[in-house]
């Protein structure tokens, strides 16, 4: 566990170097402030907008961090050699494993914190508040999110080169996150082997709509009945264990050659 | 500072190329050369859509700005039902999935009123500015302001705005005139059912249900207003040019024979010129509440007739 952690500080100060995280903190900044200086027909007083575009952005940021930041980090490693110095110290390929997500998802969340943040701030700047304890299970569920997705990412570059696993996974958390809450509808109008083929499709993907928690907090409608955020809580550590259980098993007779994955 | 300009450009530029940055801007250059065109293919096969084509911009956008519009437009609607969509088949009715589904996001179908009613603005703003040809989102716009909102003033403005960019259409007077009524500014009002009225069918197919609905509202009203100032031969003329429109209108033809036979409108008309426009807001309201039906059937269609008939 104190190797993963130490992987996982080695992720966090890269990421810190790369800067991305300042630009998409400047980004949400710059376009908040551009939405508050609306003046929508004279009229003023609208804040759910505000809070709209700003959890969109705070998840549309938070997703393309969690993507590219896992998604390069095993390559990386490959294409630059240094995971035969790696592996050569005592570390299991199941603790880098770890340490990488954690230190990716980790550095995701603290900069999802500093979305919400800022969004909070401005709405409250607006004149608009968020129910506190809808806020924070919005945020946790978000979490949930970010961690189903930094797994994905992970468990995709284990096999692909860095630009393939993050395609990979935007396409699929994409579609998880729009297309699948549709598929019951699509599947009303289908029939034989495409319902059932639909039907299995809705089962199987990952369901990231259930920690959307966007609609209650834009519209005020209080927080989640804690049974069912526990739920979906749970729904969310069961999906990263299994897609890191999934990439350990791609992993760990992975064969190395230098150059392999190069990029 | 030129000649030093002029020296640092081509380091820059052989920077820029040595960096591998130019296929990136490359692309992005042919990718929005293909996006302008493709909007103006848009726009081309939807003319009435393309907006504010004097600018460089919306000519360029022509068409991807009426779809932002109509984007805008579809949220405000969202918003309005407080974030529901229309309800959908589903395949599935006990699923777990879909089970928390509805608790995450309660699927219940509400409505927006009174003063949480401003939610919506901003992306009826939005849509008014993507694409200012959308009379409809003025009209909504301009709706919600005057009757929710109770700011007749910014309604009146805005439509004052939408009439400069969409002059050719009756349905923004029509509106005008509803609002200048309910202020009770006589005066300004029959100038706008005047405008309506020339303007009238502005573009649309003169035989459609809608454009001859709005022909007889803008004749109604104006018909009452002539008729509350005692120009009863202007008003029976309108009234006579909605028979003709309509010839299954009982009420109104016996309207029409009161006023011939010389009974006293005045009092009678301002009455029924009021609950007319309070008819026309509850129709408004019921043609919201009944998604599933055109916006104008056929109660909506009689209803201002039947006011007609009751006050008198």
């Amino acid at each position: 566990m104190t190797r993963a952690a130490v992987i996982a500080a080695i992720v966090w100060l890269e990421l810190l170097r790369r800067k991305d995280i300042y630009v998409l903190l400047i980004l949400l900044g710059a376009l908040l402030a551009g939405l508050v200086s609306l003046n929508v027909f004279g009229l003023g007083g609208a804040t759910a907008y505000v809070k709209d575009i700003g959890l969109l952005l705070a998840w549309l940021f938070g997703w393309i961090l969690a993507v590219s930041a896992t998604a390069r980090e095993l390559p990386q490693e490959e294409t630059r050699g240094t995971i035969f110095s790696l592996l050569a110290k005592p570390l299991r390929r199941a603790e880098l494993l770890a340490g990488k997500w954690l230190g990716c998802w980790s550095i995701v969340a603290a900069a999802a914190l500093a979305f919400y943040a800022i969004v909070a701030a401005v709405a409250l700047a607006k004149g608009a508040g968020f129910d506190a304890v809808a806020l924070a299970q919005g945020f946790v569920l978000h979490l949930c999110a970010l961690g189903v997705i930094c797994a994905l990412a992970l468990c995709c570059s284990t096999r692909l080169n860095a630009d393939a696993a993050a395609a990979l996974t935007y396409v699929v958390s994409a579609a998880c996150l729009l297309l699948a809450p549709r598929l019951p509808h699509l599947a009303a109008y289908a029939s034989g082997f495409r319902f059932t083929a639909l039907l299995a499709l809705y089962h199987a993907l990952p369901h990231f709509d259930l920690f959307d928690m966007r609609r209650r907090l834009v519209h005020d409608l209080g927080p989640l009945p804690w049974p069912v955020f526990g739920a979906v809580a749970a729904y969310g550590i069961v999906l990263t264990a299994l897609f890191l259980l999934l990439a350990w098993t791609a992993y760990r007779r992975k064969r190395f050659s230098r150059g392999a994955l190069g990029a | 500072m030129r000649p030093c300009r002029s020296t640092t450009a081509p380091a820059d530029r052989r920077r820029l190329l040595a960096s591998g940055l130019w296929p990136w801007l490359a692309a992005g250059g042919l990718w929005l050369l293909a996006f302008a065109i493709s909007c103006r293919i848009g726009s081309a096969a939807v003319e009435s859509a393309a907006p504010d084509s004097g600018s460089v911009a919306g000519r360029m956008l022509g068409g991807a700005r009426a779809a932002f519009g109509a984007h805008f437009f579809e949220v405000a609607d969202l918003y309005f039902h407080r974030g529901v969509e229309h309800r959908r088949r589903q395949a599935l009715t006990n699923d777990l999935f879909l089970a928390l589904a509805r608790v995450v996001s309660p699927p219940e179908h509400v409505h927006r009123s009174g003063s949480s009613v401003r939610e919506i603005m901003p992306w009826l703003w939005l849509a008014v500015r993507a694409n200012p040809r959308d009379v409809e989102a003025c009209l909504v716009a301009a709706y919600w302001l005057a009757r929710d909102l109770r700011r007749p003033d910014l309604a009146l403005e805005t439509l004052r705005e939408a009439r400069i960019d969409n002059p050719t259409t009756h349905r923004i007077p029509l509106e005008q005139a509803r609002i200048l009524l309910r202020l009770g500014q006589w005066d300004e009002a029959l100038r706008s059912l005047d405008v309506g009225l020339a303007l009238w069918p502005g573009g649309e197919d003169p035989n459609s249900e809608d454009a001859l609905l709005d022909k007889r509202n803008l004749l109604l009203h104006r018909s009452l207003l002539l008729e509350s100032r005692s120009q009863t031969a202007a008003a029976m003329a309108d009234l006579q040019e909605i028979l003709r429109l309509f010839p299954d209108s009982p009420a109104l033809r016996r309207r029409v024979a009161e006023l011939a036979a010389g009974s006293d409108p005045r009092e009678s008309a301002l009455k029924v010129l009021h609950k007319l426009l309070d008819e026309e807001v509850r129709s408004r309201v019921s043609a919201e509440h009944e998604e599933s039906s055109p916006p104008q059937d056929d109660s909506v269609v009689s209803a201002p007739l039947n006011t007609v008939t009751n006050v008198n």
